[in-house]
């Protein structure tokens, strides 16, 4: 049964890559019945799950590899919460996506990435895990350049690579070395074994690779650059499903790090991640790119309670913010179809021009600030019941709560102000949207509500003991939500905008410290830019010069004095000296 | 049975190289093709058969016939078939050029089955020389790179006999056998001097720096198909060689050999990933990355365990296929004079399959799941790790994610942009690919038999 989660998607990827090419509009469908196939079955797993399963990849030496998958409570929880977003994230793009040529290409990208997620979400071991991993980094990195001929997707592409695979490096090295030290890859096998300075070594690279997919401090600049990528991809991958697979692997492993000592780590960088997370969406005006700092707010806190030890304060976290953030990033979309694809979010008005919408994102907004008794403020109480005998902790969660607050209806309220010279043309827009993108918006607006019975049930489903967080718990983080949207009004619906960054640019610069994070990255990869560039000079001889030397000597007719133009002599010189610094280094 | 093993395969290497003769009098190519494609393939069979018996012995007195040597004649014969297609379609003079694969042939499974330094020695001869003819046939603007390989070629040899000769004192007879020690000569030098120049010798052809400096130019100017040679034949064959010498003659030297190949590893990965990333032209590209992937092969005998040994000679194989499966399309689009990057733009538009397959082929270089080069990497990793070299396997690891730059350039161009004018692939560049396609995928999702092969292989060849 569990084998048949992985299949659909990658079937339709197949009929997508062969058949398609000829009815593109038939793609979209496709991939949509995919999901609803599989989440069919996730279902019967959720009703029924079956027990793990394992079956030998190949064994070599005395290492088994193989391909195992668990239906664990939380494994399901994941699994469940891809298989819902899948069809929903279809049907919005079926939608969304306009031009006939890019959708077979789109759609094919879209179903490998799910089954890569849905593989992730039921792994059993480092090898699976790893797999999937690799694919979901490679289908980032291609849907995150799907527009390629925009001005600045391809870099992005390029960044957010670089940055995973930076990741993956880590994340190789770990499962290597647990696979040197214990002679198993399993989860179960590794979670039960003694430590060991290895097993150490293996945490901290798996912790840092978890980083760079779950875009924490300091790999998080590539995710703001990802929202170059089409709509349906930022409420995908970039916010719902695949930059929390750091968190969820790290929620998987958790014991072992609460026996390296290595909570800490994760706490502060959570808490670092969160402030950055505040500080950017607070400054930035690009519509996708606040709701992307707002993603990596809300993964620093996933971290933050992990690191406070706390799983089902991670898990309840987990699981309401995939609702409310693709909601967002779907409304997102919506609003910016209706505004002409326009970014920036004072050239975006008229929001209030579709009721229906601007409840639905009203409902996510106020989700995302933690107000009851919406599933966010469950999410946001788990956590603040666990951070209540850390006092430094708790403040900072608190200033993050008024920053949430504030920049989340700063977005709102902006981006519904009214337009008085082209109010029908927008009225018109916003009439005009599709019902396949408004659908899935109702839903998840629904989903939203309905998720708060997580605090109920989430503690007992993961059969965990330290669940019980009560509601009071929530309320002052609440407050502090109520003084920062109340701050948005006052600031930015009553016009007292300040204008930071006219009036106080070395403040701005601060706050604003994506420009910063930036540059560092810019010049460490300039460092090693120029490396690649001296190893041009290695390569001394370059195609040009060979044809030109070729065609030159074929004209003059000697052919002998080719080998004579100083390559040859070089390549015997690198042979002797090779060999006699060989000799020397050995037998001296 | 061991008996006729030896004799069908001196056989069918005999009427090989007689029919390739023949060829260049009656000229009846297609004829040729198909004769030289059955007896390989007689070859493969008997080969696959040895390894199945799984016996060891010797044949004719200079034969090694056990799972080792018969997995690489099975590993050679087919290459060669794959490279003939390929010559056939694309050599100007195939009936010339036939010949001199024959030659060239005798050394490669010469060398497989070896069992003594002699036969490595004029092994390494018999093959590397015609190879430089081969380049040669094809016209003018190919003598530059044969001459290049040719002169250094003979200083290599020159370099392997002297090496030969200096373990003479040791063991007269050459044997590929363990070294008893010389009551003559106090100390171990004359020995370790011996195993350095063998090292440098054979890494000329198995392409580790500093000794590799001539593969992008003559990888670059010689033509398609004998690129595929060289870079999935001959420097399989140097591998092997290594193997019988540093395993079973210079075995009691582990540790030296060791770490001289840990550094040559080191800057060979790095050698051949930084350098290709600056390429522009995609068989100077290939050619690179063929020498960071022997910087990857090499990893495996520098951890000089059997499970080492297994991952290397894993690697040889499955390279092998995926780099002769990428000269091929490399090959048939020079021929349409699509040379450089940004020439590969909108491939996938004009030849999906083509376009799939190179994707594939750069997907397993890289060594990314669910492709043969994944396990292959993985086990060499593995085996690294375990004997505690964390740094060396560190380093592997960055370089083959270095080299996920340059691939991906190539993949993005390939589907860059929309070409309408569709492009038409020869039937042999398409069977060629389509074969080696198949062993990347098959071996990547199903790597168990190969893995066993590797595994009765490196058993055979690791000492105790």
């Amino acid at each position: 049964m569990i084998e048949l989660l992985v299949v659909f998607p990658l079937v339709a990827a197949a009929i997508l890559s062969l058949l398609l090419k000829r009815s593109p509009k038939a793609a979209g469908y496709i991939a949509l019945l995919a999901a609803l196939a599989t989440l069919a079955i996730a279902l019967s797993i959720f009703i029924s799950p079956g027990a793990p399963q394992s079956f030998q990849w190949f064994t070599a030496g005395n290492l088994l590899f193989s391909i195992s998958t668990t239906a664990a409570p939380i494994n399901i929880l994941l699994l469940m919460l891809v298989s819902v977003i899948t069809p929903l994230i279809f049907l919005y793009s079926i939608g969304f996506m306009r031009v006939p040529s890019e959708q077979a290409r789109f759609y094919f990208e879209m179903c490998v990435f799910a089954a890569a997620m849905v593989l992730f979400s039921i792994s059993a071991n480092f090898i699976t895990m790893f797999i999937a991993w690799e694919m979901l980094g490679i289908t980032s990195y291609m849907l995150i350049g799907f527009w390629y001929r925009k001005e600045h997707a391809p870099t992005a592409a390029r960044k957010a690579i670089t940055t995973i695979l930076i990741g993956d490096i880590l994340m190789l090295m770990g499962i290597l070395l647990i696979g040197a030290a214990y002679g198993t890859f399993e989860f179960s096998a590794v979670l039960s074994a003694p430590g060991s300075p290895a097993l150490d070594l293996a945490l901290i690279l798996i912790l840092l690779a978890a980083f760079t997919k779950s875009a924490q401090f300091p790999f998080h600049e590539w995710l703001s650059d990802a929202m170059e990528g089409p709509t349906p991809v930022s409420a995908f991958l970039h916010s719902s499903t695949m930059v929390k697979a750091g968190v969820f692997l790290i929620a998987v492993l958790l014991p072992l790090y609460e026996a390296a000592h290595l909570l800490p780590v994760i706490l502060v960088i959570g808490l670092v991640s969160a402030l950055i997370g505040v500080s950017n969406a607070l400054t930035d005006r690009h519509i996708k790119k606040i709701l992307a700092y707002s993603t990596i707010e809300d993964l620093g806190l996933m971290f933050v309670a992990l690191g406070l030890g706390s799983l089902p304060a991670a898990i309840a976290l987990f699981f309401v913010q995939t609702f409310y953030k693709a909601l967002l990033f779907m409304g997102a979309g919506a609003i910016m179809r209706a505004n002409d694809e326009k970014e920036d979010i004072y050239k975006i008005y008229g929001a209030t021009l579709s009721r229906p919408l601007i409840a639905a994102m009203a409902i996510g907004a106020l989700s995302i600030a933690g107000i009851f008794p919406l599933s966010g403020f469950f999410g946001k109480a788990m956590l603040e019941g666990a951070a209540m005998q850390n006092i430094l902790v708790y403040t900072i969660i608190f200033a993050v709560e008024l920053g949430t607050g504030l920049y989340m209806f700063r977005w709102m309220f902006t981006v519904s102000r009214k337009s008085y010279e082209q109010t029908s043309t927008l009225k018109l827009n916003y009439g005009s949207i599709p019902k396949s993108m408004m659908v899935p918006i109702y839903v998840l607006a629904a989903a939203v509500l309905v998720a708060s019975i997580a605090y109920l049930y989430l503690p007992t489903y993961l059969q965990s003991s330290s669940g019980g967080a009560s509601i009071s718990d929530g309320l002052i983080g609440m407050f502090a939500s109520i003084i920062g949207i109340a701050l948005a009004y006052r600031i930015y619906l009553q016009g007292h905008r300040v204008h930071l960054e006219s009036t106080s640019p070395g403040m701005f610069a601060v706050v604003h410290n994506s420009t910063l994070v930036n540059s560092v990255y810019l010049k460490i990869t300039r460092t090693f830019s120029y490396a690649a560039g001296l190893a041009m000079y290695i390569d001394f001889a370059f195609d040009k010069m060979t044809y030109g030397f070729a065609q030159a000597l074929i004209s003059s007719g000697n052919i002998i004095r080719k080998v004579e133009n100083g390559q040859t002599n070089m390549y015997v010189l690198g042979f002797v000296v090779g060999m006699v610094v060989l000799v020397l280094a050995f037998i001296l | 049975m061991i008996p006729y093993i030896g004799y069908i395969i001196a056989g069918a290497l005999f009427l090989f190289v007689a029919t390739d003769i023949l060829a260049v009098w009656h000229k009846k190519l297609k004829l040729q093709l198909i004769v030289s494609t059955a007896l390989l393939g007689l070859l493969a069979l008997t080969a696959l058969y040895g390894i199945m018996s799984g016996q060891s012995s010797v044949a004719l007195g200079i034969f090694n016939i056990n799972p080792f040597s018969m997995l690489f004649v099975l590993l050679f014969s087919l290459s060669l078939m794959l490279v003939n297609f390929l010559a056939y379609e694309y050599s100007n003079d195939y009936a010339a050029f036939l010949m001199l694969l024959g030659f060239a042939s005798i050394g490669m499974f010469a060398i497989a089955m070896a069992n003594s330094l002699v036969t490595i020695l004029l092994g390494i001869e018999l093959m590397t020389v015609p190879t430089a003819f081969m380049i040669m046939l094809n016209g003018k603007q190919f003598v530059e790179s044969a001459i290049k390989l040719f002169i250094l070629a003979a200083i290599a040899i020159s370099v392997l006999s002297f090496a030969v000769a200096l373990v003479f004192p040791y063991d007269p007879s050459l044997a590929l056998a363990s070294l008893a020690t010389n009551p003559g000569i106090s100390g171990t030098y004359i020995l370790v001097l011996a195993l350095l120049l063998f090292i440098t010798a054979l890494s000329f052809d198995a392409s580790l720096f500093p000794f590799n400096l001539w593969i992008p130019d003559v990888y670059t100017g010689a033509p398609g198909y004998v690129t595929a040679l060289l870079a999935g034949i001959n420097k399989k064959v140097a591998f092997v060689a290594l193997f019988e010498v540093l395993l079973l003659v210079m075995f009691p030297l582990a540790g030296y050999y060791s770490s001289a190949l840990q550094a040559l590893a080191i800057m060979t990965m790095f050698f051949g990933n930084i350098v290709a990333l600056v390429q522009n032209n995609v068989k100077r590209l290939f050619a690179y990355s063929s020498i960071a992937q022997a910087g990857y092969i090499t990893l495996g005998i520098v951890s000089v365990t059997q499970y080492g040994i297994e991952a290397s000679i894993f690697q040889i194989i499955v390279h092998s296929f995926m780099i002769i499966g990428s000269f091929a399309i490399v090959l048939w689009l020079e021929s349409k004079n699509i040379r450089t990057i940004t020439d590969y733009n909108g491939l996938g538009s004009r030849n999906a399959f083509a376009a799939f397959a190179l994707t594939i082929f750069m997907i397993s270089l890289i060594g990314i799941p669910p492709t043969a080069g994944f396990v292959g990497k993985f086990l060499l990793f593995t085996s690294t790790i375990n004997v505690g070299l964390l740094a060396l396997t560190i380093i592997a690891v960055i370089n083959s994610f270095i080299s996920v730059y340059y691939y991906a350039k190539v993949i993005m161009s390939m589907y860059a942009k929309k070409d309408r004018s569709a492009m038409k692939a020869t039937w042999s560049i398409n069977a060629v690919v389509l074969v080696c396609l198949a062993v990347v995928i098959v071996f990547g999702i199903f790597p168990q038999p190969l893995i066993s092969m590797a595994s009765a292989a490196a058993t055979a060849i690791f000492p105790i």
